[in-house]
């Protein structure tokens, strides 16, 4: 016997043990072999089940449970601590003080580093699949996952689902997936990107996507119907596979963008007075929920207002709106509130500011998204006279007292 | 234990419900197995965390129930002997099979499966009324109808329907979780 068989051999015989008393149970074609039947008499001649069980109860698996989370949860604050300046001061602590609660005496010791609670963007992402699993992707690591006889990969990469086979009711791998092919109703999955994150999938059409900080995607596992729709609620950028037959449709609270296969960013977070459609290449149309339709060119943008139903078309450098897919903030003319707006979501911070005038700063720019935050800042500190005044997770802009 | 598919792919994702569930099926039934071996409660318990422990930081993924039942079974297996040598304790020697290596092997291997059938047959006594479980647990460790009429006073035909009932319902629980039905059409 080989460990692999221990668990369905088992299976096979509790069936047995179950089936061989004489309840009779006839008609059963199946009858366990000598070798089973050797196994079984160990189960009938003695009381070997109750005494194993009471065996058992001497081991209470919720404690040791507990104590598995209880050490993930250290492991975590430790993690984030060695970043800190201050991390050795606080290990002590860590070790006495247990776990949730350790993080607040890191977080109250600003005198240190004042960044230290500031992380750059990272890969995470929470995968939401049809049953309701929450996935915490950044705690995986590589895995495969099925649902409904469709793969999907999870890894360092991005989200990837296998792409739906050509042509309906083949499937791939001749017979293998005995449940694809029969799917008529879309299912659907979410991928929730939080502030601070950032995370791509490729959908089952071969489209890829990329999400921004603090956004939302819903999107069926398989496109089976007629037209590929997604639910966007803040930032992606689509590279769409082309597929005549089946439009691809990005909805929005305020919109739809409809398209057929093309490079385009769309900006819809629900803390900005418009939603943007950015086109890099191909052809993409807009339909607000006022109804006007507007059919954009490569190198536009159509800013649409939903509260006020007006709709700006306008040529714009692209790399200005989609270079955060390459790593990239890249900005011109912009106002630091637009700019602080973009921070905040990478960074996980709020913002405040002294006085309105401060707002309307224009700054033009191009940094690598991945720096931490302090370098970012000191670059707008010194072009205009303004000062940072970082507290935990909340960044207090002012103007500068002194001239310098 | 739920849907297979879906309980592997939450212990491979590290989801916290999916991983409880797997605590509660084989926390205990694994440190009872170790500490068949190595004749020490405490270290057993320590044995079947750790690698615990292990699996969770680590990137293993496993394909089916099988798979995660061997890979178990068999880390605490080498666990518990690595134990038994780094504390100089004596390793288990088999009379029968003192030969070689993998019949020692194959004898704890057996043990496994004896742990997991346990495991299995609780998993679906548990879902039975408490006095469908005892009458079960009765009828194997020998008691007899009149027995079990005596000590649970009932009368011996209720505990002849009640076997029925018990028997008919873990048929029917054991074919559908325990994926049975499959293995009796290639049996």
């Amino acid at each position: 016997m080989r460990w692999e068989e221990i668990q369905e051999r088992a299976a096979r015989m509790v069936g047995f043990l179950v089936k061989k008393e004489r309840i009779g149970l006839d008609g059963s074609i199946e009858k366990p072999g000598k070798e089973e039947l050797y196994g079984l008499e160990k189960f009938k001649d003695s009381n070997i089940i109750y005494e194993n069980l009471s065996q058992r109860e001497q081991y209470d698996y919720r404690r040791a449970f507990l104590k598995l989370n209880r050490r993930n949860a250290v492991r975590k604050v430790l993690r984030y601590s060695a970043a800190a300046a201050s991390a050795a001061i606080f290990i002590g602590g860590i070790l006495f003080a247990g776990y949730e609660y350790v993080w607040s005496p890191l977080v109250n010791d600003t005198s240190v580093a004042d960044y230290s609670n500031i992380k750059p963007i990272e890969k995470r992402a929470r995968l939401i699949l049809a049953d309701g699993m929450e996935v915490d992707i950044k705690a995986v690591g590589e895995a495969v996952v099925e649902q409904n006889g469709k793969k999907i990969v999870i890894g360092a990469q991005g989200v990837n689902y296998e792409v739906d086979s050509q042509g309906s009711g083949q499937s791939k791998g001749s017979g293998q997936s005995k449940e694809s092919g029969i799917v008529t109703k879309n299912i659907y999955n979410s991928l929730e990107i939080p502030r601070g994150g950032e995370y791509s999938l490729t959908l089952a059409d071969g489209t890829r996507v990329w999400m921004n900080a603090d956004s939302k995607l819903k999107y069926p596992i398989s496109f089976v119907e007629d037209r590929r729709v997604v639910y966007l609620e803040g930032e992606a950028y689509f590279e769409v596979a082309k597929n005549a037959s089946k439009p691809f449709i990005v909805s929005t609270l305020s919109g739809d963008i409809t398209v057929l296969g093309t490079h385009f960013n769309v900006k819809s977070y629900s803390d900005e007075s418009a939603i943007y459609t950015t086109l890099v290449e191909g052809s993409v149309s807009f339909k607000g929920s006022a109804g006007k339709e507007t059919i954009l060119s490569p190198g536009e943008q159509l800013a649409f207002y939903p509260a006020k139903g007006v709709q700006e078309l306008k040529q714009v450098n692209v790399n200005n709106y989609v270079g955060w897919k390459n790593n990239l903030f890249q900005f011109e003319e912009l106002s630091l509130e637009d700019i602080m707006k973009t921070l905040a979501r990478w960074y996980d911070v709020t913002v405040s500011y002294e006085n309105e005038e401060l707002k309307q700063l224009v700054f033009s720019g191009n940094l690598d998204k991945y720096n931490n935050i302090e370098s970012f800042l000191k670059l707008f500190e010194v072009g205009a006279k303004i000062e940072f005044k970082v507290d935990n997770r909340h960044i207090h802009i002012k103007s500068k007292r002194k001239e310098s | 234990m739920r849907e297979n598919i879906s309980f592997i792919n939450g212990v491979n994702l590290k989801s916290k419900s999916s991983w409880e569930e797997l605590y509660s099926y084989f926390y205990a039934a694994l440190c009872n197995y170790s500490s068949k071996i190595t004749k020490d409660k405490h270290a057993s318990e320590d044995i079947v965390q750790n690698m615990f422990i292990k699996l969770w930081d680590s990137r293993i993924v496993f394909n089916d129930l099988s798979g995660l039942t061997a890979y178990l079974y068999k880390a605490v297996y080498s666990r518990s002997l690595n134990f038994l040598r780094d504390n100089k304790k004596s390793l288990p020697v088999d009379q029968e099979a003192v030969k070689s290596e993998s019949s020692l092997e194959e004898r704890y291997i057996e043990m496994a499966l004896e742990e997991e059938i346990i495991s299995q047959f609780y998993k679906a006594l548990e879902e039975m009324s408490p006095q469908q479980r005892e009458i079960i647990l009765m009828t194997l460790r020998g008691d007899k109808v009149d027995d079990i009429s005596r000590k649970l006073n009932i009368s011996p035909n209720s505990v002849k329907t009640q076997k029925k009932r018990a028997y008919s319902f873990l048929r029917g629980k054991l074919g559908s979780s325990f994926m049975i039905v499959k293995l009796l059409l290639f049996a």
